[in-house]
């Protein structure tokens, strides 16, 4: 068995489903872009709050710059897949989307709520945890349906 | 709702991945439309009314009631 063949056994035994080639090659690029932008946004708070980086000095100006635009090619990659995608996958992943959206907002809300009534306190920030929890999540769970 | 994919794939000696191909889909598309677990758009309904040269209503076929259609004048 191949290295790719073993990769595609793997990924169907995992996930239930095997992408055509064009979705595996764009969802390759949405997780590059994905990488980049987690490197880049890692690279920056980490020289930002290491306080080497002057304020509105073209190396801030960079660190900002680089993971924006990173952020943005990951968003308009998954655009890019989703506009592509085999219609089953396309349906799988609007549930997904729109499950993790839903958790998203319905963390959000409950955060605030949360700290007001007394009860301990929900970092706003764990909002996108839950988001791509859930997200992951749906993901499985569709693909699980339709399998 | 019902269709008949299966029936037809099989009637052509074809595998699901064969007739994924010929219609541009994946196989699991095909395998969760042939187990009605998924109901597929209309493009890709009249892609499979034309490989198999049948109309739609003659490979699928609603679960509930039928729309009644137009009345009669």
């Amino acid at each position: 068995m191949s290295a790719s063949s073993g990769l595609v056994a793997a990924k169907r035994r995992l996930f239930g489903c095997d992408l055509s080639a064009n979705d595996t090659r764009n969802i390759r690029r949405f997780t590059a872009w994905c990488l980049a932008w987690a490197v880049a946004f890692v690279a920056a708070t980490f020289a930002f709050r290491r306080g080497g980086v002057a304020p509105l000095s073209p190396a801030a100006w960079l660190f900002v710059a680089l993971p924006t635009i990173a952020a943005v090619q990951t968003v308009r990659s998954y655009a890019r897949f989703l506009r592509e995608a085999d219609e089953l996958q396309r349906t799988i992943h609007l549930e997904a989307l729109a499950l993790g959206f839903g958790v998203g907002v319905l963390f959000m809300m409950s955060a605030q709520l949360f700290g007001r009534a007394g009860l301990p306190e929900l970092d706003l920030g764990d909002g996108i945890l839950a988001m791509s929890l859930a997200y992951s999540f749906g993901i499985w769970r569709a693909t699980r349906r339709y399998a | 709702m019902d269709n008949r994919l299966r029936v037809l794939r099989a009637e052509r000696s074809w595998s699901q991945a064969q007739l994924a191909e010929r219609l541009g889909v994946s196989r699991q598309t095909v395998n969760a439309i042939e187990t009605g677990k998924y109901d597929p758009s209309l493009p890709l309904a009249f892609r499979i009314a034309a490989l198999f040269e049948q109309a739609i209503e003659g490979i699928f076929t609603p679960d509930g009631p039928s729309f009644p259609g137009p009345a009669a004048p």
